[in-house]
């Protein structure tokens, strides 16, 4: 810039002297030159374009002030015509996605409503939790199974059942030590169902609950009473067999024998 | 007791149900909100769209499928408008409307390659100089006594692009056989929003109306010209995708200058003393070497390739052997270049003689300026 600038104002005097002092004699010498056939001229002077006032200038620069001008305004193209096409880029990137936002995605919209659609499923499983009349159509939703308690397989309930009979007539043949091995074989069987284990946390259930209500007067101490004890298990087993929740009262029972037996 | 065990998962469920029911209304509230901002914003920029997309003046609506005739009334109108203009007093809108719809009517029939007859005094850029093109025509010869061809590049820079293209386009119409106007780089809706032609029309007429008319005419100008078959006129210089002269008139030249492509370099091309094609500096465009230039001229029975686009400071310079000359008619440059600017005659003999002249001299203002133009870095 300071070249230019340079050149510019010495131009600028120039200029203004040749006006200041002869006008219209500089007016016919401009007529006068231009006069002259253009075919007379030597091309490589053309070609340079270099004027007899600059050549002072030229020897110290390597650029004339007519090629300093020039780059000058190709720099500037350059900038406004790169702006351009970023403008222009621009713009068709925004005509783009103004149409999608015009258009959106069907997954977006749907997404709400899936999410609602599942929180209406949650409320059934838990309406179906309140009722008892129907259990066959518990039986036959396989959410229900992992939340209600009362939706045992009945498969898992024969199993049960069986064990118990087994555990009680093991029972009336041995002493104490064969007490403790009947209890195994049970714990082995429940482990064994994972919906009865879902279904019935140890740590979510009150202690209280886990013996049948009719169980719950007897005292550890009474346990050690053979005899009475199973007899009366006995008796009550085969009532048990017949319906679903004192089948699990009965699981609830084989557990309480094992935790007596431990301690 | 089964009340109790299920009364924890009830309220569990309503938790998980409350931020969906929030999370889905404030989604909602939202989505509106920004669809009824993006309505508005969309308008907004449709309009803008609307207003700068080609043709919106209208001033090409309703054209007529035959060239102007020129009536008594026309002729009179045009003159009217061409003395008011020569005191560099812009039209009115309204008169600029008309002057552009008549202007339609005579360029849309003209071919992209022009054919013109010698004799012809060949111009460069103008550039909204219309002092020194007013000196351009005492030093060339009053139009229509003389005939003409602009080589582009009429607006921008200057501070009187307005009464320049105005005059220019006045004379075209009022002598339509004698005076040729060429498309140049600058006859562009986007070059001219950067350069000075669109604040200058909202600064003299309060409105981009004139502009919108003058950028839907540019469309309409030739891009080359064709003297005596011989030598071949243009703003900028060749293209790598035109290797005949019959590949210029199927282009298509009735729309925004684009970006890139034949049409594009025809207007922003240079020659370079480096052989080939080269990229050119300017961003569009191509460099060609004298190889290029000289073949074009064998393929197409030529002598001369002329055009204008590059500042000299002698007014006129030869390049590649004489295969390319450039012609430079904005005196002074930007009001301090500096240069000597200078028209090329071309005789009935195909003799060619540059008349070279300085910028005009008017009573009350100074030769020199020391201002820098906005437009010029």
């Amino acid at each position: 810039m300071i070249a230019t600038s340079r050149a510019v104002n010495m131009n600028k005097e120039s200029k203004h002297k040749k006006a200041v002092a002869k006008p219209c004699r500089e007016r016919q010498t401009s007529v006068t030159r231009a006069m002259r056939p253009a075919v007379a001229r030597d091309p490589r002077r053309l070609s340079t374009s270099s004027s007899p006032s600059s050549s002072p200038m030229s020897a110290q620069r390597r650029l004339s002030r007519e090629e300093i001008i020039n780059e000058m305004e190709k720099e500037q193209d350059a900038i406004v015509v790169r702006l351009l096409r970023e403008i222009e880029t621009l713009k068709e990137e925004n005509s783009r996605l103004k149409n999608q936002l015009h258009h959106p995605v069907p997954a977006r919209r749907s997404s709400p409503f899936f999410e609602g659609e599942s929180a209406i499923l949650d409320d059934d499983d838990c309406n179906y939790g309140y009722t008892l009349d129907t259990p066959k159509l518990k039986l036959t939703d396989g959410a229900s199974r992992h939340t209600v308690l009362p939706l045992t397989p009945k498969d898992s309930m024969t199993h049960i059942s069986h064990s118990a009979r087994r555990s009680s007539r093991n029972a009336s043949i041995s002493n104490g030590t064969s007490i403790s091995d009947t209890i195994f074989p049970i714990e082995t069987k429940i482990h064994s169902a994972p919906t009865t284990n879902r279904n019935l946390p140890s740590a979510d259930l009150p202690h209280h609950t886990l013996l049948p209500r009719s169980l719950s007067g007897i005292s550890s101490s009474d346990l050690t009473e053979s005899g009475a004890l199973l007899h009366d298990r006995r008796r009550r087993s085969s009532n048990y067999s017949l319906d679903g929740s004192n089948s699990l009262k009965a699981d609830l029972m084989a557990k309480r024998f094992q935790t007596g037996s431990l301690k | 007791m089964d009340m109790e065990i299920d009364d924890p998962m009830h309220g569990s469920d309503e938790d998980q149900l409350s931020p969906t029911l929030d999370e889905d209304m404030n989604s909602d509230d939202g989505k509106n909100n920004t669809k009824a901002r993006s309505n508005d914003e969309d308008t907004d920029e449709e309009l803008e769209d609307f207003n700068f997309k080609p043709g919106s003046s209208g001033i090409a609506d309703h054209k007529s499928s035959k060239p102007l005739k020129l009536t008594n009334t026309n002729i009179n109108q045009l003159d009217q408008w061409i003395e008011h203009l020569s005191k560099c007093e812009p039209l009115s809108e309204d008169d600029v409307a008309r002057l552009c719809k008549m202007a339609v009517d005579v360029l849309q029939f003209e071919e992209n390659v022009k054919p013109i007859n010698v004799p012809v005094t060949i111009c460069g850029d103008v550039h909204g100089q219309f002092h020194d093109l007013l000196e351009l025509f005492k030093i060339g010869g009053p139009c229509p006594d003389t005939n003409y061809l602009f080589m582009g590049d009429y607006v921008d820079r200057g501070y009187y692009s307005v009464e320049t293209v105005s005059y220019l386009v006045a004379m075209k119409v009022r002598y339509p056989h004698r005076i040729t106007i060429l498309r140049g780089n600058h006859e562009s809706r986007q070059i001219t929003q950067v350069y000075g032609f669109y604040d200058e029309c909202l600064r003299k007429y309060g409105s981009a109306n004139v502009w919108k008319m003058f950028t839907d005419l540019f469309d309409y100008f030739p891009v080359t010209a064709l003297v005596d078959n011989k030598i071949f006129c243009l703003h900028g210089g060749l293209s790598p995708m035109i290797e005949t002269i019959d590949q210029v008139r199927d282009l298509n030249r009735i729309q925004e200058v684009p970006h890139e492509g034949p049409m594009c370099d025809l207007l922003w091309s240079d020659p370079d003393d480096r052989g080939g094609w080269g990229i050119s500096p300017r961003g569009a465009g191509f460099t060609f070497g004298q190889d290029i230039s000289e073949q074009f001229n064998h393929t197409n029975d030529l002598s001369l390739i002329a055009r204008a686009h590059q500042l000299v400071m002698e007014g006129y310079s030869w390049s590649h052997q004489q295969n390319v000359v450039t012609i430079f008619s904005a005196p002074n440059y930007c009001y301090r270049c500096g240069n000597q600017a200078a028209i090329m005659e071309v005789d009935e003999n195909h003799n060619r003689q540059f008349l070279q002249y300085d910028p005009s001299v008017r009573p009350g203002e100074p030769t020199v300026t020391r201002k820098t133009p906005d437009y010029f870095l």
